[in-house]
Protein backbone atom coordinates (compact mmCIF):
# COMPACT_ATOMS: atom_id res chain seq x y z
CA UNK A 1 0.00 0.00 0.00
CA UNK A 2 1.45 3.89 -1.43
CA UNK A 3 2.50 6.05 1.41
CA UNK A 4 -0.48 8.16 -0.09
CA UNK A 5 -3.30 5.88 0.04
CA UNK A 6 -2.21 5.16 3.69
CA UNK A 7 -2.57 8.83 4.55
CA UNK A 8 -5.75 9.77 2.95
CA UNK A 9 -6.71 6.44 5.01
CA UNK A 10 -5.63 8.00 8.40
CA UNK A 11 -7.01 11.06 7.76
CA UNK A 12 -10.43 9.85 6.79
CA UNK A 13 -10.68 8.17 9.73
CA UNK A 14 -9.47 11.12 11.66
CA UNK A 15 -12.51 12.96 10.63
CA UNK A 16 -14.96 10.70 11.48
CA UNK A 17 -13.51 10.46 14.91
CA UNK A 18 -13.57 14.28 14.99
CA UNK A 19 -17.48 13.67 13.77
CA UNK A 20 -18.10 10.99 16.33
CA UNK A 21 -17.26 12.84 19.28
CA UNK A 22 -18.53 16.43 17.65
CA UNK A 23 -21.45 15.00 16.71
CA UNK A 24 -22.51 12.20 18.96
CA UNK A 25 -26.20 12.16 19.00
CA UNK A 26 -25.97 11.49 15.11
CA UNK A 27 -22.54 9.53 15.12
CA UNK A 28 -23.81 6.77 17.99
CA UNK A 29 -27.01 7.94 19.36
CA UNK A 30 -29.74 5.01 18.23
CA UNK A 31 -32.34 7.63 17.20
CA UNK A 32 -33.90 10.86 18.54
CA UNK A 33 -34.66 10.90 22.62
CA UNK A 34 -38.09 11.68 23.86
CA UNK A 35 -39.46 15.20 23.45
CA UNK A 36 -39.03 15.74 26.99
CA UNK A 37 -35.30 15.07 27.14
CA UNK A 38 -34.88 17.20 23.56
CA UNK A 39 -32.63 19.89 25.55
CA UNK A 40 -30.14 17.13 26.91
CA UNK A 41 -30.10 15.48 23.17
CA UNK A 42 -26.32 15.82 22.56
CA UNK A 43 -25.27 15.43 26.26
CA UNK A 44 -25.28 11.38 26.77
CA UNK A 45 -23.71 11.26 30.01
CA UNK A 46 -26.77 13.27 31.26
CA UNK A 47 -28.04 9.50 31.40
CA UNK A 48 -25.39 7.27 30.75
CA UNK A 49 -22.37 6.76 32.71
CA UNK A 50 -19.29 5.36 30.70
CA UNK A 51 -19.17 1.66 30.19
CA UNK A 52 -22.30 0.71 32.48
CA UNK A 53 -25.07 2.31 30.24
CA UNK A 54 -27.98 4.47 31.32
CA UNK A 55 -28.85 4.26 35.01
CA UNK A 56 -31.48 4.27 37.74
CA UNK A 57 -29.48 6.40 39.85
CA UNK A 58 -28.94 9.10 36.54
CA UNK A 59 -33.38 8.82 36.45
CA UNK A 60 -33.92 9.69 39.40
CA UNK A 61 -31.24 12.62 39.97
CA UNK A 62 -34.00 14.49 38.21
CA UNK A 63 -36.89 12.46 38.38
CA UNK A 64 -37.61 12.16 41.96
CA UNK A 65 -39.68 9.43 42.70
CA UNK A 66 -41.85 11.06 45.67
CA UNK A 67 -42.51 13.43 42.69
CA UNK A 68 -43.53 11.37 39.80
CA UNK A 69 -46.78 11.86 38.58
CA UNK A 70 -47.69 15.10 41.12
CA UNK A 71 -44.78 17.21 39.68
CA UNK A 72 -42.72 18.10 36.93
CA UNK A 73 -38.80 17.87 37.54
CA UNK A 74 -39.15 21.56 37.31
CA UNK A 75 -41.34 21.70 40.59
CA UNK A 76 -44.06 22.89 39.03
CA UNK A 77 -47.37 21.03 40.18
CA UNK A 78 -49.17 18.79 38.17
CA UNK A 79 -52.30 18.55 39.90
CA UNK A 80 -53.81 21.35 41.41
CA UNK A 81 -56.45 19.40 43.43
CA UNK A 82 -53.91 17.07 45.48
CA UNK A 83 -57.12 14.73 46.24
CA UNK A 84 -57.64 14.23 42.48
CA UNK A 85 -53.94 12.61 41.99
CA UNK A 86 -54.14 9.37 40.76
CA UNK A 87 -52.57 6.26 42.63
CA UNK A 88 -49.18 6.79 43.67
CA UNK A 89 -47.97 3.57 41.17
CA UNK A 90 -44.16 4.63 41.29
CA UNK A 91 -43.95 5.04 44.50
CA UNK A 92 -45.36 1.85 45.08
CA UNK A 93 -42.98 0.10 43.18
CA UNK A 94 -40.56 -2.39 45.24
CA UNK A 95 -37.89 -1.67 43.09
CA UNK A 96 -36.66 1.30 40.72
CA UNK A 97 -35.65 0.09 37.73
CA UNK A 98 -37.04 2.73 35.24
CA UNK A 99 -34.87 1.50 32.11
CA UNK A 100 -36.70 -1.88 32.62
CA UNK A 101 -39.84 -0.10 31.28
CA UNK A 102 -38.70 3.44 29.78
CA UNK A 103 -36.28 3.46 26.97
CA UNK A 104 -35.84 6.96 25.67
CA UNK A 105 -34.24 6.98 22.14
CA UNK A 106 -36.32 6.32 19.11
CA UNK A 107 -34.10 3.69 17.74
CA UNK A 108 -34.43 0.82 20.38
CA UNK A 109 -37.76 1.43 20.90
CA UNK A 110 -38.52 -2.19 18.23
CA UNK A 111 -36.49 -3.99 20.71
CA UNK A 112 -38.57 -3.14 23.60
CA UNK A 113 -42.06 -1.06 24.14
CA UNK A 114 -41.36 2.32 25.16
CA UNK A 115 -43.58 1.68 28.89
CA UNK A 116 -43.79 -1.70 29.04
CA UNK A 117 -45.96 -1.47 31.75
CA UNK A 118 -47.17 -4.32 34.30
CA UNK A 119 -50.11 -4.90 36.42
CA UNK A 120 -47.88 -7.55 38.10
CA UNK A 121 -45.71 -4.21 39.43
CA UNK A 122 -48.94 -3.13 41.73
CA UNK A 123 -48.42 -3.83 45.07
CA UNK A 124 -51.78 -6.12 45.57
CA UNK A 125 -54.24 -3.53 47.15
CA UNK A 126 -53.70 -1.18 44.56
CA UNK A 127 -53.84 -3.93 41.99
CA UNK A 128 -57.55 -4.33 43.44
CA UNK A 129 -58.83 -1.19 42.93
CA UNK A 130 -58.99 -1.13 38.92
CA UNK A 131 -60.79 2.62 39.13
CA UNK A 132 -57.85 4.55 40.69
CA UNK A 133 -56.44 4.66 37.35
CA UNK A 134 -59.05 3.50 35.10
CA UNK A 135 -62.18 5.15 34.45
CA UNK A 136 -65.37 2.87 34.60
CA UNK A 137 -67.28 2.75 30.83
CA UNK A 138 -70.51 4.77 31.38
CA UNK A 139 -71.91 2.47 28.51
CA UNK A 140 -75.49 0.73 29.83
CA UNK A 141 -73.63 -2.63 30.41
CA UNK A 142 -71.24 -1.22 32.60
CA UNK A 143 -74.00 0.69 34.39
CA UNK A 144 -74.84 -2.21 36.84
CA UNK A 145 -71.40 -3.82 37.26
CA UNK A 146 -69.03 -3.31 39.80
CA UNK A 147 -65.55 -2.00 39.78
CA UNK A 148 -64.21 -5.36 40.03
CA UNK A 149 -63.27 -5.26 36.46
CA UNK A 150 -60.75 -8.44 37.02
CA UNK A 151 -64.24 -10.81 37.05
CA UNK A 152 -64.73 -9.84 33.20
CA UNK A 153 -61.73 -8.34 32.15
CA UNK A 154 -57.65 -9.51 32.38
CA UNK A 155 -55.00 -6.76 33.81
CA UNK A 156 -53.13 -7.60 29.87
CA UNK A 157 -55.58 -6.54 27.63
CA UNK A 158 -59.69 -5.18 28.25
CA UNK A 159 -61.17 -7.55 25.36
CA UNK A 160 -61.87 -10.38 25.24
CA UNK A 161 -63.73 -9.93 28.49
CA UNK A 162 -65.38 -13.37 29.79
CA UNK A 163 -68.24 -12.00 31.13
CA UNK A 164 -70.28 -14.36 33.40
CA UNK A 165 -74.08 -14.28 33.69
CA UNK A 166 -74.18 -16.05 36.68
CA UNK A 167 -72.08 -12.70 38.58
CA UNK A 168 -75.38 -10.82 38.05
CA UNK A 169 -78.08 -10.57 40.84
CA UNK A 170 -81.20 -12.29 40.32
CA UNK A 171 -83.23 -9.53 39.32
CA UNK A 172 -81.28 -8.20 36.90
CA UNK A 173 -80.24 -11.73 35.37
CA UNK A 174 -83.97 -11.04 34.32
CA UNK A 175 -83.41 -7.99 32.36
CA UNK A 176 -81.48 -9.06 29.70
CA UNK A 177 -82.28 -6.17 27.69
CA UNK A 178 -81.13 -3.59 29.75
CA UNK A 179 -77.43 -4.57 28.70
CA UNK A 180 -78.80 -6.66 25.49
CA UNK A 181 -81.34 -3.96 23.76
CA UNK A 182 -79.46 -3.43 20.74
CA UNK A 183 -79.01 -6.97 20.44
CA UNK A 184 -82.75 -7.41 20.25
CA UNK A 185 -83.46 -9.03 16.87
CA UNK A 186 -85.97 -6.52 14.79
CA UNK A 187 -87.95 -9.01 13.37
CA UNK A 188 -91.77 -10.40 13.51
CA UNK A 189 -90.46 -13.08 15.38
CA UNK A 190 -88.80 -11.09 19.03
CA UNK A 191 -91.29 -8.15 18.26
CA UNK A 192 -93.90 -9.50 20.74
CA UNK A 193 -91.54 -11.62 22.76
CA UNK A 194 -90.96 -10.49 25.93
CA UNK A 195 -87.63 -9.44 27.52
CA UNK A 196 -86.87 -12.24 29.45
CA UNK A 197 -84.82 -13.53 26.39
CA UNK A 198 -83.62 -16.29 29.03
CA UNK A 199 -86.78 -18.62 28.22
CA UNK A 200 -85.55 -19.39 24.69
CA UNK A 201 -81.91 -18.32 24.49
CA UNK A 202 -79.47 -19.38 26.90
CA UNK A 203 -76.68 -17.19 28.45
CA UNK A 204 -73.46 -18.09 26.76
CA UNK A 205 -74.76 -18.44 22.95
CA UNK A 206 -77.73 -17.20 21.12
CA UNK A 207 -78.45 -20.31 19.36
CA UNK A 208 -79.15 -23.22 19.33
CA UNK A 209 -82.64 -21.92 20.35
CA UNK A 210 -85.06 -23.59 22.94
CA UNK A 211 -88.21 -22.10 22.57
CA UNK A 212 -91.45 -23.53 23.77
CA UNK A 213 -95.19 -22.55 23.18
CA UNK A 214 -95.94 -23.74 26.06
CA UNK A 215 -93.45 -20.83 27.86
CA UNK A 216 -95.80 -17.91 26.15
CA UNK A 217 -98.39 -16.41 28.05
CA UNK A 218 -101.63 -17.39 27.15
CA UNK A 219 -103.27 -14.31 25.06
CA UNK A 220 -100.07 -14.62 23.01
CA UNK A 221 -99.95 -18.26 22.36
CA UNK A 222 -103.39 -17.38 20.36
CA UNK A 223 -101.75 -14.74 18.39
CA UNK A 224 -100.13 -17.15 16.25
CA UNK A 225 -99.90 -14.35 13.24
CA UNK A 226 -97.89 -12.08 15.52
CA UNK A 227 -94.86 -14.16 14.95
CA UNK A 228 -95.51 -16.88 12.34
CA UNK A 229 -97.17 -14.05 9.62
CA UNK A 230 -94.61 -14.95 6.76
CA UNK A 231 -95.53 -18.59 7.29
CA UNK A 232 -99.47 -18.55 6.94
CA UNK A 233 -100.33 -20.30 3.20
CA UNK A 234 -102.01 -18.18 0.55
CA UNK A 235 -103.51 -21.00 -0.92
CA UNK A 236 -107.24 -21.50 -0.82
CA UNK A 237 -107.54 -23.49 2.97
CA UNK A 238 -106.27 -20.89 4.89
CA UNK A 239 -107.64 -18.02 3.04
CA UNK A 240 -110.84 -17.65 4.88
CA UNK A 241 -108.79 -19.51 8.54
CA UNK A 242 -108.21 -17.46 11.80
CA UNK A 243 -105.36 -16.79 12.86
CA UNK A 244 -105.72 -19.37 15.72
CA UNK A 245 -103.20 -22.09 13.77
CA UNK A 246 -103.59 -24.17 16.85
CA UNK A 247 -107.17 -25.23 16.04
CA UNK A 248 -105.84 -26.98 13.41
CA UNK A 249 -101.98 -27.13 13.66
CA UNK A 250 -99.94 -28.63 16.55
CA UNK A 251 -96.95 -26.53 17.86
CA UNK A 252 -94.50 -29.07 17.39
CA UNK A 253 -95.12 -29.13 13.60
CA UNK A 254 -97.08 -27.81 10.40
CA UNK A 255 -98.08 -31.69 9.44
CA UNK A 256 -100.31 -33.29 10.19
CA UNK A 257 -103.12 -30.94 10.70
CA UNK A 258 -105.87 -31.76 12.43
CA UNK A 259 -108.64 -30.11 11.03
CA UNK A 260 -112.61 -30.04 12.39
CA UNK A 261 -115.11 -28.99 10.41
CA UNK A 262 -117.33 -28.26 13.34
CA UNK A 263 -115.52 -25.21 14.24
CA UNK A 264 -116.01 -23.12 10.81
CA UNK A 265 -119.28 -20.95 11.11
CA UNK A 266 -123.01 -22.32 10.07
CA UNK A 267 -122.39 -19.96 6.97
CA UNK A 268 -118.99 -21.58 5.70
CA UNK A 269 -120.00 -24.76 6.45
CA UNK A 270 -122.42 -24.69 3.83
CA UNK A 271 -119.44 -23.55 1.50
CA UNK A 272 -117.61 -26.84 0.80
CA UNK A 273 -116.26 -25.58 -2.53
CA UNK A 274 -114.71 -22.64 -1.32
CA UNK A 275 -112.11 -24.73 0.30
CA UNK A 276 -112.92 -27.70 -1.17
CA UNK A 277 -112.50 -28.81 -5.22
CA UNK A 278 -116.04 -30.57 -6.16
CA UNK A 279 -115.17 -33.33 -9.15
CA UNK A 280 -115.84 -33.06 -12.43
CA UNK A 281 -117.08 -36.82 -13.30
CA UNK A 282 -120.73 -36.96 -14.29
CA UNK A 283 -122.26 -38.15 -11.22
CA UNK A 284 -121.44 -34.53 -9.61
CA UNK A 285 -122.22 -32.57 -12.76
CA UNK A 286 -125.21 -31.52 -10.85
CA UNK A 287 -124.89 -31.96 -7.66
CA UNK A 288 -125.46 -29.02 -5.58
CA UNK A 289 -122.33 -27.48 -4.12
CA UNK A 290 -123.60 -28.63 -0.79
CA UNK A 291 -121.41 -31.95 -0.43
CA UNK A 292 -122.86 -32.32 2.62
CA UNK A 293 -125.93 -33.45 1.47
CA UNK A 294 -124.01 -37.08 0.55
CA UNK A 295 -120.68 -36.69 2.04
CA UNK A 296 -119.65 -36.43 5.69
CA UNK A 297 -116.47 -34.10 6.39
CA UNK A 298 -114.89 -36.36 8.23
CA UNK A 299 -113.61 -38.85 5.17
CA UNK A 300 -115.17 -38.61 1.36
CA UNK A 301 -115.89 -42.07 0.99
CA UNK A 302 -118.60 -43.80 1.61
CA UNK A 303 -120.97 -41.41 0.62
CA UNK A 304 -125.05 -41.55 0.85
CA UNK A 305 -126.66 -39.96 -1.32
CA UNK A 306 -130.44 -39.53 -1.30
CA UNK A 307 -132.35 -38.85 -4.13
CA UNK A 308 -135.04 -37.24 -2.44
CA UNK A 309 -132.65 -34.17 -1.86
CA UNK A 310 -132.56 -34.14 -5.75
CA UNK A 311 -134.93 -31.32 -7.20
CA UNK A 312 -137.73 -32.91 -9.08
CA UNK A 313 -136.69 -32.05 -12.76
CA UNK A 314 -133.58 -33.73 -11.71
CA UNK A 315 -134.75 -36.86 -10.04
CA UNK A 316 -136.44 -37.97 -13.69
CA UNK A 317 -133.32 -37.62 -15.54
CA UNK A 318 -132.03 -40.91 -14.16
CA UNK A 319 -129.56 -41.37 -17.48
CA UNK A 320 -127.50 -37.87 -16.32
CA UNK A 321 -126.11 -40.02 -13.61
CA UNK A 322 -126.78 -43.62 -14.65
CA UNK A 323 -126.13 -43.55 -18.47
CA UNK A 324 -123.59 -46.22 -18.27
CA UNK A 325 -125.19 -48.31 -16.05
CA UNK A 326 -128.67 -48.72 -18.30
CA UNK A 327 -129.01 -52.64 -19.58
CA UNK A 328 -128.41 -52.63 -23.40
CA UNK A 329 -131.28 -55.40 -24.06
CA UNK A 330 -133.98 -55.11 -26.17
CA UNK A 331 -136.59 -54.54 -22.93
CA UNK A 332 -134.41 -51.14 -21.95
CA UNK A 333 -133.49 -50.18 -25.07
CA UNK A 334 -137.38 -50.04 -25.82
CA UNK A 335 -137.99 -48.18 -22.50
CA UNK A 336 -138.32 -44.64 -21.85
CA UNK A 337 -134.98 -42.99 -19.74
CA UNK A 338 -137.45 -42.64 -17.29
CA UNK A 339 -135.89 -45.70 -14.88
CA UNK A 340 -138.26 -44.55 -12.32
CA UNK A 341 -141.18 -46.26 -13.68
CA UNK A 342 -140.03 -49.39 -13.32
CA UNK A 343 -137.06 -49.82 -10.48
CA UNK A 344 -136.97 -48.38 -7.22
CA UNK A 345 -134.26 -45.63 -6.39
CA UNK A 346 -132.31 -47.69 -3.71
CA UNK A 347 -132.03 -50.80 -5.71
CA UNK A 348 -132.46 -51.81 -8.93
CA UNK A 349 -133.85 -55.47 -8.45
CA UNK A 350 -136.30 -56.66 -7.78
CA UNK A 351 -138.20 -53.72 -10.66
CA UNK A 352 -141.40 -52.79 -9.16
CA UNK A 353 -142.82 -53.01 -12.87
CA UNK A 354 -142.64 -55.65 -15.38
CA UNK A 355 -145.38 -54.96 -18.01
CA UNK A 356 -143.24 -52.77 -20.13
CA UNK A 357 -144.01 -54.30 -23.76
CA UNK A 358 -140.24 -54.10 -25.45
CA UNK A 359 -142.57 -54.04 -28.89
CA UNK A 360 -144.08 -51.38 -27.29
CA UNK A 361 -147.35 -53.06 -25.68
CA UNK A 362 -147.88 -52.33 -22.40
CA UNK A 363 -149.12 -54.29 -19.48
CA UNK A 364 -151.33 -52.74 -16.11
CA UNK A 365 -149.97 -55.46 -13.77
CA UNK A 366 -147.53 -54.16 -11.63
CA UNK A 367 -144.64 -56.66 -10.77
CA UNK A 368 -145.28 -56.88 -7.21
CA UNK A 369 -148.92 -55.02 -6.08
CA UNK A 370 -147.15 -51.58 -7.67
CA UNK A 371 -147.25 -47.98 -6.65
CA UNK A 372 -146.50 -44.61 -8.12
CA UNK A 373 -143.31 -42.86 -8.83
CA UNK A 374 -140.76 -44.25 -6.46
CA UNK A 375 -144.05 -44.97 -4.09
CA UNK A 376 -144.55 -48.67 -4.77
CA UNK A 377 -144.91 -50.73 -1.77
CA UNK A 378 -141.71 -52.69 -2.82
CA UNK A 379 -139.59 -50.05 -1.41
CA UNK A 380 -138.57 -46.71 -0.72
CA UNK A 381 -135.26 -45.27 -0.64
CA UNK A 382 -134.07 -45.39 2.72
CA UNK B 1 -16.89 -19.06 -26.02
CA UNK B 2 -14.03 -17.06 -23.61
CA UNK B 3 -16.53 -14.52 -22.68
CA UNK B 4 -19.54 -17.47 -22.01
CA UNK B 5 -17.07 -19.40 -20.11
CA UNK B 6 -16.39 -16.01 -17.64
CA UNK B 7 -19.94 -15.62 -17.21
CA UNK B 8 -20.91 -18.86 -16.43
CA UNK B 9 -17.10 -19.23 -14.47
CA UNK B 10 -16.66 -16.70 -12.40
CA UNK B 11 -19.40 -13.74 -13.11
CA UNK B 12 -22.56 -15.84 -12.21
CA UNK B 13 -21.13 -17.48 -9.23
CA UNK B 14 -20.15 -14.22 -8.12
CA UNK B 15 -23.90 -12.52 -8.54
CA UNK B 16 -25.19 -15.44 -7.11
CA UNK B 17 -23.25 -15.86 -4.36
CA UNK B 18 -23.68 -12.35 -3.30
CA UNK B 19 -27.47 -12.77 -3.98
CA UNK B 20 -28.05 -15.62 -1.73
CA UNK B 21 -26.12 -13.53 1.33
CA UNK B 22 -28.71 -10.78 0.87
CA UNK B 23 -31.92 -12.77 0.43
CA UNK B 24 -30.61 -14.95 3.60
CA UNK B 25 -30.24 -11.80 5.74
CA UNK B 26 -33.64 -10.54 4.45
CA UNK B 27 -35.44 -13.43 5.07
CA UNK B 28 -33.52 -14.17 8.45
CA UNK B 29 -34.84 -10.54 9.28
CA UNK B 30 -38.39 -11.41 8.34
CA UNK B 31 -38.96 -14.35 10.58
CA UNK B 32 -37.33 -12.44 13.44
CA UNK B 33 -39.87 -10.15 12.99
CA UNK B 34 -42.25 -12.72 11.79
CA UNK B 35 -41.84 -14.85 15.69
CA UNK B 36 -41.31 -11.14 17.55
CA UNK B 37 -37.63 -12.03 17.95
CA UNK B 38 -36.12 -8.70 16.66
CA UNK B 39 -34.31 -8.88 19.59
CA UNK B 40 -32.28 -11.76 19.12
CA UNK B 41 -30.80 -9.79 15.66
CA UNK B 42 -29.52 -7.21 17.93
CA UNK B 43 -27.15 -9.85 19.62
CA UNK B 44 -26.28 -11.33 16.47
CA UNK B 45 -23.80 -8.40 15.80
CA UNK B 46 -21.56 -10.15 18.50
CA UNK B 47 -21.32 -13.95 16.97
CA UNK B 48 -20.88 -11.87 13.65
CA UNK B 49 -18.01 -9.80 14.54
CA UNK B 50 -16.36 -12.47 16.44
CA UNK B 51 -16.09 -15.06 13.44
CA UNK B 52 -14.66 -12.07 11.23
CA UNK B 53 -12.08 -11.88 13.75
CA UNK B 54 -11.71 -15.05 13.51
CA UNK B 55 -11.58 -15.59 9.72
CA UNK B 56 -8.20 -12.95 9.97
CA UNK B 57 -5.81 -15.92 11.15
CA UNK B 58 -5.61 -16.77 7.43
CA UNK B 59 -4.16 -13.21 6.84
CA UNK B 60 -1.73 -13.54 9.80
CA UNK B 61 -0.84 -16.71 8.09
CA UNK B 62 -0.57 -15.55 4.80
CA UNK B 63 1.86 -12.56 6.44
CA UNK B 64 3.87 -15.43 8.09
CA UNK B 65 2.96 -13.31 11.54
CA UNK B 66 1.68 -17.23 12.87
CA UNK B 67 2.78 -20.49 11.53
CA UNK B 68 -0.34 -22.69 12.52
CA UNK B 69 -2.72 -23.78 9.38
CA UNK B 70 -2.77 -24.53 6.22
CA UNK B 71 -2.93 -22.05 3.76
CA UNK B 72 -5.68 -23.74 1.86
CA UNK B 73 -7.35 -24.42 4.60
CA UNK B 74 -7.00 -20.90 6.44
CA UNK B 75 -8.12 -19.31 3.50
CA UNK B 76 -11.71 -21.66 3.12
CA UNK B 77 -12.19 -20.88 6.98
CA UNK B 78 -11.85 -16.79 5.74
CA UNK B 79 -13.93 -17.14 2.92
CA UNK B 80 -16.55 -19.35 4.72
CA UNK B 81 -16.37 -17.24 8.09
CA UNK B 82 -16.37 -13.59 6.80
CA UNK B 83 -19.35 -14.46 4.13
CA UNK B 84 -21.00 -16.24 7.67
CA UNK B 85 -20.34 -13.81 9.66
CA UNK B 86 -20.82 -10.86 7.54
CA UNK B 87 -24.70 -12.79 6.94
CA UNK B 88 -25.14 -12.11 11.29
CA UNK B 89 -24.03 -8.72 11.04
CA UNK B 90 -26.59 -7.96 8.29
CA UNK B 91 -29.22 -9.72 10.01
CA UNK B 92 -28.24 -7.03 13.31
CA UNK B 93 -28.62 -4.58 11.37
CA UNK B 94 -32.12 -5.11 10.27
CA UNK B 95 -33.52 -1.57 8.27
CA UNK B 96 -33.15 0.41 10.95
CA UNK B 97 -31.38 4.07 10.47
CA UNK B 98 -29.95 4.84 13.56
CA UNK B 99 -26.37 6.12 14.34
CA UNK B 100 -24.33 6.95 11.24
CA UNK B 101 -20.84 5.56 12.55
CA UNK B 102 -22.89 2.06 12.66
CA UNK B 103 -24.00 2.29 8.83
CA UNK B 104 -20.64 3.64 7.92
CA UNK B 105 -19.17 0.39 9.84
CA UNK B 106 -21.96 -1.56 7.88
CA UNK B 107 -21.72 0.10 4.02
CA UNK B 108 -18.01 -0.85 4.58
CA UNK B 109 -18.44 -4.55 5.66
CA UNK B 110 -20.47 -4.81 2.50
CA UNK B 111 -18.38 -3.31 -0.08
CA UNK B 112 -15.54 -5.90 2.05
CA UNK B 113 -17.35 -8.52 1.16
CA UNK B 114 -18.01 -7.67 -2.14
CA UNK B 115 -13.89 -6.79 -2.59
CA UNK B 116 -13.83 -10.17 -1.21
CA UNK B 117 -15.23 -11.96 -3.79
CA UNK B 118 -13.61 -10.17 -6.29
CA UNK B 119 -10.47 -11.77 -4.76
CA UNK B 120 -11.77 -15.34 -4.49
CA UNK B 121 -12.99 -14.93 -8.11
CA UNK B 122 -9.91 -13.56 -9.45
CA UNK B 123 -7.80 -16.46 -7.60
CA UNK B 124 -10.04 -19.02 -8.96
CA UNK B 125 -9.16 -17.77 -12.22
CA UNK B 126 -5.98 -17.72 -12.03
CA UNK B 127 -5.74 -21.21 -10.82
CA UNK B 128 -7.78 -22.15 -13.94
CA UNK B 129 -5.33 -19.99 -16.12
CA UNK B 130 -2.28 -21.23 -14.77
CA UNK B 131 -3.32 -25.23 -15.01
CA UNK B 132 -4.74 -24.27 -18.72
CA UNK B 133 -1.76 -22.52 -20.08
CA UNK B 134 0.69 -25.09 -19.18
CA UNK B 135 -0.63 -28.17 -20.74
CA UNK B 136 -1.48 -26.18 -23.69
CA UNK B 137 2.10 -25.28 -24.40
CA UNK B 138 3.83 -28.37 -23.64
CA UNK B 139 0.64 -30.10 -26.17
CA UNK B 140 1.56 -27.27 -28.81
CA UNK B 141 5.21 -28.60 -28.43
CA UNK B 142 6.56 -25.18 -27.41
CA UNK B 143 10.31 -25.15 -26.31
CA UNK B 144 11.86 -24.09 -22.94
CA UNK B 145 12.07 -20.16 -24.46
CA UNK B 146 8.68 -19.91 -25.46
CA UNK B 147 6.67 -21.26 -22.37
CA UNK B 148 8.82 -19.20 -20.36
CA UNK B 149 7.91 -15.90 -22.73
CA UNK B 150 3.97 -17.72 -22.36
CA UNK B 151 4.05 -17.67 -18.48
CA UNK B 152 4.84 -14.01 -18.45
CA UNK B 153 1.51 -13.49 -19.36
CA UNK B 154 0.36 -16.03 -16.78
CA UNK B 155 2.51 -13.82 -14.02
CA UNK B 156 0.10 -10.81 -15.32
CA UNK B 157 -2.42 -12.53 -13.33
CA UNK B 158 -0.60 -12.60 -10.08
CA UNK B 159 -0.11 -9.17 -10.70
CA UNK B 160 -3.93 -8.34 -10.88
CA UNK B 161 -4.18 -10.46 -7.66
CA UNK B 162 -1.37 -8.00 -6.31
CA UNK B 163 -3.47 -5.19 -7.39
CA UNK B 164 -6.14 -6.41 -5.68
CA UNK B 165 -4.75 -6.12 -2.55
CA UNK B 166 -4.08 -3.01 -2.72
CA UNK B 167 -7.87 -2.24 -3.24
CA UNK B 168 -9.28 -5.05 -0.59
CA UNK B 169 -6.35 -4.10 2.15
CA UNK B 170 -7.64 -0.34 2.60
CA UNK B 171 -11.58 -1.10 2.51
CA UNK B 172 -10.74 -3.80 4.92
CA UNK B 173 -8.85 -1.49 7.08
CA UNK B 174 -11.59 0.80 7.01
CA UNK B 175 -14.38 -1.72 8.09
CA UNK B 176 -12.46 -2.75 10.79
CA UNK B 177 -11.94 0.85 12.36
CA UNK B 178 -15.20 1.83 11.95
CA UNK B 179 -16.83 -1.78 13.27
CA UNK B 180 -14.30 -1.19 16.37
CA UNK B 181 -15.87 2.52 16.64
CA UNK B 182 -19.46 1.19 16.86
CA UNK B 183 -18.45 -1.25 19.13
CA UNK B 184 -16.74 0.74 21.50
CA UNK B 185 -19.33 3.29 21.45
CA UNK B 186 -21.42 0.77 22.23
CA UNK B 187 -18.98 -0.26 25.57
CA UNK B 188 -19.42 3.03 25.98
CA UNK B 189 -22.80 3.35 26.47
CA UNK B 190 -24.51 0.44 26.39
CA UNK B 191 -26.21 -1.11 29.37
CA UNK B 192 -25.40 -4.79 29.82
CA UNK B 193 -28.59 -5.98 31.50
Amino acid sequence: MSRLVKNILWLNMAVVAVLTFVYADLMVSPGHVITGHKDIQGDCFACHTLFVGATDSKCIECHKVKDIGIRTTRGAVMFKDLGKVPVAFHQKLPEQECVACHSDHAGIAIYRARFKFSHALLDGETRKDCVACHAKPQDKIHEKASTKCSQCHTDEKWKPATFKHELLAAADLAQCTSCHQASTPKDKLHETSSKKCGLCHLTDKWKPVDFKHEKLPRADLEQCGACHTAHKPKDKVHEKASDKCGLCHLTEKWKPATFKHDLLPKAELEQCASCHKKPTDKLHQSASEKCGQCHVTEKWKPAIFKHEALPRAELRQCVNCHANKAPNDERHRAASKRCGNCHYTNRWEPAKRRDVDPLGARSTAPANGGGGWFGGNGGDDD
Amino acid sequence: MEMKSLLRQEVLPFILQFALLVATAIASDRLLHAFDLVWVGRYLGIPGTLMIVLSFLYSLRKRKMISIGSPKGLLWLHETLTWAGSLLVLVHVGVHFNAVLAWLAMIFMVLNVLSGMVGQRLLHRSRLHLKEREERYRSHGLNKEEVEREVFWDSVTYDLMAKWRVVHFPISFVFGVLALGHILSIFMFWGWK
